[in-house]
Order: C-alpha cells, then structure tokens, then sequence
C-alpha cells in the first residue's frame, strides 16, 4: 500500500493508527517494522505509540532506516556473509571520513572530485539511470580501502551491504518472518539503495508493504533521494495508492498559492478542512534595501503585526536556506534581544543520545513525575549503552548498575547546567562508554561540544537546565530554521526572507524542479500566514547579483492579481 | 528434519574438557555412572532453562573441569554453546533463531563464563557467532529447554493441588463465576446435612469444648466438620484425579508405575497444549532417566510414544528396554578418558533407511545390549554365537564381566554395525570367514570395511598375499581365517566332531565317512561333505552341542578375544 499524502493530511497520524490496528493481529513472535528517516521522526513515532499504550518487545522495530540496516540485516547476518568486513561494525565519524577523503585524494591526484559527489555516485549506483565514471570508481575504491584499513565502514557501506543482504533469500525468509508488516514514513527521502530494499520485500517476499510520502515534498536531491522512486512504488503492480487529499493544516489561501508554486504535472485537488479555510493571508513585502533590511523588517514590522493578531512566538517561524544565511539573521536577532531557537536546536546538535541527556534533565526537574519521561526508560537506554559497550549486564549487576545511574542522575540538580552535564558525564563516563560502543562517533562528538560550549566564557555558558530540558524560556521564543529542516513541522505564521531569483530557484538548477519542492515545504508549514520577502537583488562571495525577484514570486504576483 | 539441536559442543564444564557432539532431533544419552549424563543435562540448562535462576549460572571453582589446575587464577573459561538445526520452515523460530545464525542452516546460542577486565568472572549468554547478540530471558522463555522432574514424587505431586501436573491444565480454562457459585450452594446443602448428623453434630461440640476448657474463650477457635470448601475458587482447587470412572480409587491406592504413567500423560498433555496454543515458540524437552519406577515394558511403550512427538527431545538412561526402541541415530555414548569425557553419537550415521530399520529391529530384538557393551565381538552367525563365549571360558575370559558382547550379523553385512559402534566410539572386534570358494571372497569384503576408515591402506594391502593380508587385517580389528569356521575348528577337534555327530545319533557307516573327511580337511570335496553334514543338523545346533565339550581353540578366534579384552583394559 502506498499513500500519497499531501502537507498537513497527517500522515505520522495515519501512520500510527496502522501501526496499532496491526498490532492487534499480528502475534508474537511476529512483528511489524516502522522506519523513518531520521532520528526526530523515530522519538516523535515512539511519543504517540507509546501515548496510544504501545509496548515495544521483540520484533517490533522503530527506528531510523540505517538503524533497521544495521541491527535486523548488518549485525545477525554480516558475519556469515562478509566475514572479513572489521566486526564488531565501527562507523567511521565525520572526521575520519574526511581524513580518508583527502587522503584518497592525495592517493589518486583526483582533487576534483569531492565529498558530495562520492557520496551521490555510491548511493545511486544501483539506480539503472545512474552512470557512474571510471575515475570516481577508482577513486571510490581507494577511499573504501583506507577506511576499512582503519577497520571502519560509513553509512554508505552500510546501506550497500544491507542491500546485498536483502539479496539473499535466507535473508529475505528471515526479515519477512519477523517483519509481516513493514511500514515506512517520508518514503519521498529514500535513496535508491534503501528504496531497492523495500523492492524487494515487495516482490520477493510476503512482507506487506506500507509506504508513506510525498513525492512534492523530496528536497533531500543531494542525499541521492529522487521522488521517482515513490512513483515507482506506487506505479508497482504490487501495490496500491491511496491519495489523502485534505489538508487539516493550510487555509486554502496558502493550500493555493503553494499550488502555484510547486506547479505539478498532475492536479492535487488539495483541500483545506480546517476551521479557518477562508481566513489567512499570504503577504509579498517587496524591501528593496537587501537581505539583512529584510530581517530588520521582520523584526521591526511583521512580528509586531503578527502578535497584533495575538500568534505567540512559538507559533511562528523564519525559515531560511542554509548556514551562510543564518550567520547574517542570528546577530541582527540577538542585538533586537529576539529570543530565538532552531528545530534542531542552533547551539548544539541535539542528537540521539543529547536527547536522552535532555529527557533526563526533564526528569530530574519535573520531580520525577507528570513529565511522561520514565525511569526505567532513561536507565535502559543506559544499560543499553553499556551492553554495546561490552560490558554484560546480568542479574546481579543490573540493579548495581540501575541503582549507580539513579545515583548519578539525581544528585546536585540545583548546580549550573556546565557543572551538572560535566559532573554526569565523569561520574556515568558517557564520552568513553559511547566510545567503546564503537557505533556513534558523532555523539561522542555532540557530548564534547555540549560539554566544552557550556563552560564559562563559551556561547552556552548562560543555558540553564530548564532551558536544556525544554522549560521555560523555549515557549516564548520563535523557531530559527532552514527550509529543509522545516519539514514535518507547523505554525501559525511563517515568514521566509530573501526571495531573489539565484538564491531560490538556485542559479546553478534554475530549472530543477527540486528548487520549487524546497519552496513548497516551506510554504506549507504555515497555518495561515505566510511572509515572503524580497529585493530583488543579494549579496553572495562579496559580490551583487541583481537578478530580480525570484521566479516563484513573480508568478505568485501573477496568479494573485491577474 | 524438524527442528532440533544439531550439536553441542562443552568446554571446561565439569567432566568435560573440550567436547563436540552431533546431536539427532531425539538424543538418548548412555554411558557408566560419573560418564558425565547429568552434567551434559545440566551444560544445556545453563544456555537454554529459564527456569534456571542466573545466580545457578555463576559458577564455582568446582565446576571447572577437575584436569585444570587453579582454573580461575588461570583465567580458564567456561563455555557451552548449542546449535539448532531444522527451524528454516517455521516463521515463529525464524523469527527467534533468525538473529543467531552462524551459517545457512544453523543457529547458535553460547553460555561463556569468563574473567571480565576486573578479574571477577562473569557470563554471557549470547547467539550467533560473536558476543554482541543478547540471549536473553525472553527468548529462553520462547525455546525452553523443560526438565521433567524426576518419577520420585510422583503420587505425592499428584495429590497436591500446588504441584499437581492438573493444575495448570485446569488453569487454562476461564469458568464462569455464577456456574461456580451455584454449584457452590448445592454443596452448601449437601455439607448442612453432614454436619445436621447427630453424631457428627454432637462430635463438633465436644471438640470446641474440649478446646475451650484447655485455653479459654479468648483463644479458643470454633471448628465444624465438613466436606470441601464452598469458596468457588478453593472448589476448584480441591478438584482431584481418580483412577476409576466412579470417582471411587484415589491415586495413592494405585501402583507406583501407574502413577507415573499418569504423571507424565499430564505433564505430556500440559506441554502439548502450550505448543498448540502457541504460548511457546518450540520446547525441548529433557529427561534424567526416566526409566526409574517404570516396568519394563511401560518404559518401552512411554518412549515410544515420546519418539514419535516432533519436537526434540534429549533423555539419559541406562534402561536397555528404552535404547530398543530409540532411533538409531539418536544415541550418544559419553565415555570417561583422562582427557575429559568423551562424546560419541550416531546422528551422522551414514547408512541407508534399510540398514536403519534392520539395526533398530536388531537393537529392540537384543534390548539395546551393544549399545550398553564395553567391547563387541562381531561374528557372522549362529555358529559362532555359541562357540565364541565357549572359546573365551576355555581361554578364561569371562565375556559378561568383561562387559563384551558377541553381536551376530547374520551373514557377512558388517559395515552398518562397523559404522554404528565406530560413531558410538565401542571398542569391536570382527571373526570372519575367508570363504576362498565363493565369488565375494571375506579377502574382499574385509578390504571393504578397511576402506570405510582408510582408502590407502585397503590399496596397498590388496596386492600383498594372501597369508600377509590376513595378518595385515588385524591392525584393523578384523581376524579372519583361511576357509571356513567350520573346517579350522574340525581340523583341531575331529574328535569332538565324531563325538557330536555321535551324539545326534549319525549312522557308524557316515561317521566313518566323516573321519576320512575330517583328516582330508585339505581337499575341498571333503569341507563339502563335513559342511552338508553339518547343515543336516543345523550350523546352531551342531554349535550348541559342540560347546558342551573341551575344544582346542583356532588361533585367530584367541587372538580376537584376547585383544579386544586388552582394548577394553587399555581404555
């Protein structure tokens, strides 16, 4: 089954009602698997299961794509199938990605090539549509022999070989024995690799397939996602579609005008079934005065006009294209004292495990009750992490251990926020238990950084442990985030700066239809309004680009006042 | 083949050092006491019981294998793992066994006791082929290894709501309160008028007076006489089986043996419907000599009903009358040696369905006695099975305490039963005939049998003579002689041979023939005649008959006994 879901129709919402309804007939030791594409999906999946009394056991998988590669195909079959792959599986960090990069470089004299677009090459090399040249193999090789000198793989091997796996039937009789059910959200991200897997669950085994996407919504081009590959599960004769066409997000206003800007092949039929459907506005400000003007205008005229109609900051988002801009909108923020905060929040990386750090110093404040964090969650995380880490937890040592982290834990919440995660850190030993995991050198990374960031004199030396745990201050600030990141999130009001023709659509793929989807999604996470902002020039490398409003402006005003 | 473990391989565990056996989808363990039986049981429950509380898994010094010295302060480990073959058809296993694979076709689950980085020892108990595949409770839980309790108690268990085998089976069902309560009240009725008999009525008095008058009316309790309790859930529990159809026999007026046959039948039943009612994914089933308190023929008949279940099963015995009618490859010999115990098992007896079914009907006709055997002497017939016990009194060798069976083939087929006591790891012996005469000549057949343990030595020794290979075969166990039995004790007992013929009452005029022949053993035509005469009587018979007397013993039938008596002493 494949639905095709527009923005706002509550996909994550259908989503979870299947999963309960199947779980009601699925028995032990059956189960269903439900992958996402990222981590924020994964809590917010286990958040509304769990509300709805899911209990996770054996068999039933909730995770990240890469996750499912790696515990359900790498780890129980990796060894009789690649036995000379370096167990147990260590994935390579950024950093030593990056020193095998250049290393490769070095190696081959092919400066040119770089991390991108090796990356795209490995991923789409088993789309048929996708030649690869014989320079990038070799030099593809040299990199892959450097990190498995290291006795490392990335995330690339990971999907490769879980896409050989799933090419074994014993595999294919395993994973469908377990998996009856395989559900995936956001299936519009899946590169061709991850895509070639859920290919053949359909056709090869029994496993019923239930896919979720949204072909108008794939902005993740440079991650090898393509929406051909939803397309084309949908257009498999194996399957069948479903469209959810109403939107219990959008007035029709912004359904429409986002019409206008992703121009389909196809008409959408999208309809507004809110309370609002005739309220709402979209707004074009032309500001010919630039970028950073622009953002002095949000600030001095759009906010307070948008609090006129009593949004509270947290209901409203500026969404913008990428780092560079950002580094241009936080200091004009700070200096007008507007208190901000990104999706992913902008002062550190809130991944897995920092999450966990921040449920806990949720816990820890909310006194242990009515903050729908649990104990016994917190700590089997931990002993999870400590498991991976080599250390075998049995009977005797489970409650010394259970018992340890609850000392830990509960001591001294009333220091600053640097003392508190420095003295959990030291006394749990995270960095050097998550280092001996060997799995998650970019959470060894984001402890560090949190750590090193909030020590005096650094830029989150102010944080508080209300902050970090999501008390307070968060509720009256307005979110900060990019295009892509605003995916799958909602607000009242939206505002997105910098319009010009060049920046969006980009002047290098003027005519990707990639560019209008990035737009799109953006669009279409307000309620009901959006701003959007314009000079009709900007600045890039030092230098002037007057290119005029971007297109998709310009046919916006079109359609508006023909 | 159904699901089942496929071997299980014991390492520093107790009597064993390193051992690895193959396992069949039903494992009968023999061996002599203190082989090592309940401690492979035992190895098995440390990997799969979860009823085995995790303070059972860690060890004591004790526990390692007693040819270690200080084993701890070594750093020795302990580990046992198990595999399982047969799951790759059932979508509940794979589902379990799926995430500990170790090849196409196998799962692994490993128990390793082991010093941590502190020194302190610790276990692990994992699947697949590394460490980081938790075996867990869970799935313990899902393909539990069961125990059933020793025979013992049997009738105690019965009558005991509390460990009665009745009680989960009645447990399973969910009764409807309001059936119960009126129930109750009919019994109500019923025990109103018991206690309304005078004499009973006026007995409950005397007690609570009695009572009374020793410890006051503070202490004093109030008891009445009845029967049973009305509570709906102590009916219930007070519910209990009888051996007749009139509710009238109670178990403890019946036999011990019937007792346990109905012990099992429930536990049995029990099991069956957790399978079906898919409570559990698969059980193995483990039995410590079930023989104990069951006739003979029960045992025969209990097992061979337990044969038949599909799911695996692993039992110790030293009862012959349950290895007569185990499968053939389901047995495993564990044999103590200065290097540990040894296993050996049949499971990957390479023989045909016909040579299957024609050793199990041997081993059920002879009650399973070469399987329980030191060492066997295999001879070729009837002939031999009176003559060679005789032989070895005269050479005094006492066959039985020695432990030694002479095991007839019926005929010159060894190999199923060379294959068979090879993988049992049984010392044997073979007395052959060379039968020069006849197409297969016992030349051929034994290069044969060499060649199922070493193809190079049966190529080299068949161009050597014929005296030499004769001699050449006795490095391999197998003592043949030039001819025939018959003619190489004739030729050293004619006067015996007269006497037997005599006493079957052969006419003076055949008995002279027969002397000429007897000193002419040289010339065919004269084994002819001895052997036609011989087979008038009947190759037994004449056998049986020339037993009863002193008889110089052919040298190759001595050298056989002698050296399978010195194998069994060397071992």
């Amino acid at each position: 089954m494949v639905i095709l879901a527009g923005p706002g129709s509550g996909k994550t919402a259908t989503l979870t009602v299947k999963i309960m309804t199947l779980l009601q007939e699925i028995k032990y030791p059956q189960g269903l698997a439900c992958v996402t594409f990222n981590n924020d999906a994964v809590i917010e999946f286990r958040d509304r299961l769990k509300k709805m009394g899911l209990q996770l056991r054996r068999n039933i998988f909730l995770g990240t794509f890469h996750s499912f590669c790696m515990w359900d195909l790498l780890r129980p079959f990796g060894r009789i199938y690649f036995p000379n792959l370096p167990f147990p599986l260590k994935i390579a960090s950024n950093e030593v990605r990056l020193k095998c990069f250049k290393k490769a470089q070095e190696l081959t004299g092919y400066s040119s090539i770089t991390m991108n677009g090796m990356q795209i090459s490995r991923r789409k090399k088993c789309d048929t549509d996708f030649q690869i040249n014989k320079t990038m193999e070799k030099f593809i090789l040299c990199y892959i022999s450097l990190l498995r000198h290291l006795k490392m793989i990335d995330f690339d091997d990971l999907t490769e070989f879980a896409l050989k796996l799933m090419q074994k039937p014993l595999v294919q009789k395993i994973i469908s024995a377990k998996y009856p059910w395989f559900l995936i959200d956001e299936y519009q991200d899946l590169g061709p690799i991850l895509h070639q897997i859920v290919i053949i669950l359909l056709t090869c085994t029994n496993t019923k397939i239930c896919a979720v996407g949204d072909m108008d919504q794939s902005i993740y081009k440079f991650m090898g996602a393509d929406p051909k590959y939803i397309q084309e599960l949908s257009n498999h004769e194996k399957t069948r579609t479903i469209h959810l066409r109403l939107n219990y997000r959008c007035c029709q206003k912004i359904i429409d005008g986002s019409l206008i800007i992703l121009q389909p092949s196809e008409t959408r039929e999208y309809v507004s079934r809110t309370d609002y459907a005739n309220a709402g506005e979209i707004k074009i400000e032309y500001k010919p005065k630039g970028f950073n003007y622009q953002i002095k205008e949000i600030i001095d005229n759009i906010l307070p006009q948008l609090h006129n109609l009593s949004f509270s900051d947290r209901e409203i988002a500026l969404l913008y294209l990428d780092e560079t801009d950002a580094k241009k909108i936080i200091p004009i923020l700070n200096a007008a004292k507007i208190k901000f905060q990104g999706s992913r929040d902008l002062r550190y990386k809130r991944t897995f495990y920092i999450r966990w750090l921040e449920s806990i110093a949720k816990w820890v404040l909310g006194h242990r009750g009515g903050t729908g964090i649990y104990f016994h969650e917190l700590v089997k995380t931990w002993l999870y992490l400590l498991e991976l880490a080599g250390k075998s937890i049995n009977t005797t040592n489970r409650l010394k251990e259970i018992q340890n982290f609850y000392r830990v834990i509960v001591s001294r919440p009333n220091l600053n926020f640097y003392q508190w995660v420095e003295s959990i850190a030291r006394s749990l030993k995270i960095i050097s238990v998550l280092k001996k995991g060997g799995q998650f050198p970019d959470e060894v990374k984001a402890f560090r950084t949190l750590i090193k960031q909030s020590s005096p004199n650094q830029p989150l030396a102010e944080i508080t442990l209300e902050e970090f745990a999501g008390y307070g201050k968060h509720s009256d600030s307005i979110t900060l985030t990019t295009l892509h990141s605003s995916k799958g999130l909602e607000f009242d009001a939206v505002i997105i700066p910098g319009l010009e023709q060049g920046r969006l659509p980009h002047y290098k793929s003027i005519d990707d239809p990639e560019e209008r989807r990035k737009f799109y999604v953006g669009f279409t996470r307000p309620r009901k309004y959006v701003y959007v902002l314009y000079s009709g020039w900007y600045e890039a490398y030092g230098k002037i680009y007057e290119k005029g409003p971007s297109q998709f402006i310009t046919e916006l005003l079109d359609s508006l006042n023909p | 083949m159904p699901f089942h473990i496929s071997k299980v391989s014991i390492q520093n565990y107790r009597n064993f050092h390193d051992l690895s056996v193959d396992l069949f989808q039903k494992t009968v363990l023999v061996g002599e006491n203190g082989s090592g039986k309940s401690n492979f049981i035992n190895a098995l429950r440390l990997v799969l019981d979860p009823s085995l509380p995790d303070t059972e898994r860690y060890l004591e010094e004790r526990d390692f294998w007693n040819g270690l010295s200080s084993p701890m302060q070594n750093k020795k480990e302990i580990i046992v793992s198990v595999e399982f073959q047969g799951f790759l058809d059932n979508d509940s296993m794979l589902c379990i066994l799926g995430d500990f694979l170790i090849s196409e076709d196998t799962a692994r689950v490993t128990y390793r006791y082991f010093p941590n980085n502190r020194n302190e020892y610790e276990f692990i108990i994992f699947g697949g082929l590394e460490g980081e595949n938790n075996f867990d409770y869970r799935v313990r839980k899902d393909i539990p290894l069961q125990i059933l309790p020793p025979l013992r108690n049997a009738e105690h268990d019965l009558s005991q709501w509390r460990r009665s085998p009745l009680k989960p089976l009645i447990n399973r069902f969910k009764f409807d309160n309001t059936d119960l309560s009126d129930l109750a009240e009919n019994l109500n009725v019923l025990r109103n008028t018991i206690g309304n008999i005078p004499e009973i009525n006026s007995l409950q008095t005397q007690i609570n007076t009695r009572i009374n008058s020793m410890v006051g009316e503070n202490y004093s309790v109030n008891t009445s006489i009845g029967i049973g309790s009305t509570d709906t859930a102590k009916l219930i529990k007070s519910l209990r089986l009888y051996v007749d159809e009139h509710l009238t026999r109670e178990i403890g007026e019946e036999s011990l043996g019937i007792c346990n046959v109905l012990y099992i039948a429930l536990l049995m039943l029990n099991i069956e419907s957790q399978e079906q009612l898919k409570e559990i994914v698969a059980i193995i089933l483990a039995i410590e000599e079930p023989e104990a308190h069951l006739h003979p023929h029960l045992q025969r008949l209990v097992y061979r009903d337990f044969f038949l279940r599909t799911s695996p099963l692993i039992l110790t015995t030293h009862s012959p009358h349950i290895v007569s009618v185990s499968p053939i490859k389901s047995l495993v010999n564990l044999k103590k040696t200065k290097s540990g115990t040894r296993g050996f098992s049949s499971a990957q007896l390479d023989i045909s369905l016909q040579q299957i079914q024609d050793l199990e009907r041997y081993i059920d006709a002879t009650r399973g006695e070469i399987v329980f055997a030191k060492g066997v002497i295999l001879v070729e017939g009837i002939a031999e099975l009176y003559l060679v016990p005789r032989f070895a009194e005269i050479l005094e060798i006492d066959l039985d305490a020695s432990g030694i069976t002479v095991c007839s083939a019926h005929g010159t087929d060894f190999k199923p039963y060379v294959k068979f006591l090879n993988s049992l790891g049984i010392p044997f012996v073979i007395i052959t005939d060379g039968d020069p005469e006849i197409q297969h000549t016992g030349y051929n057949r034994c290069l044969k049998l060499i060649r199922l343990t070493n193809e190079n030595a049966a190529l080299k020794f068949e161009k050597c003579s014929k005296s030499l290979q004769i001699q050449l075969f006795t490095y391999y166990n197998i003592y043949m002689n030039e001819s025939t039995l018959e003619k190489e004790i004739g030729t050293l007992n004619k006067d015996t041979f007269l006497q037997c013929f005599n006493d079957f009452g052969k006419r003076s005029d055949t008995l002279t023939k027969l002397d000429t022949a007897l000193n002419t053993l040289t010339k065919k035509d004269s084994v002819t005649y001895l052997l036609t005469k011989i087979e008038e009587i009947g190759k037994g018979r004449f056998a049986q008959r020339l037993a009863s007397y002193d008889l110089i013993t052919p040298k190759y039938i001595s050298k056989a006994i002698q050296s399978i008596v010195k194998w069994i002493k060397n071992s």
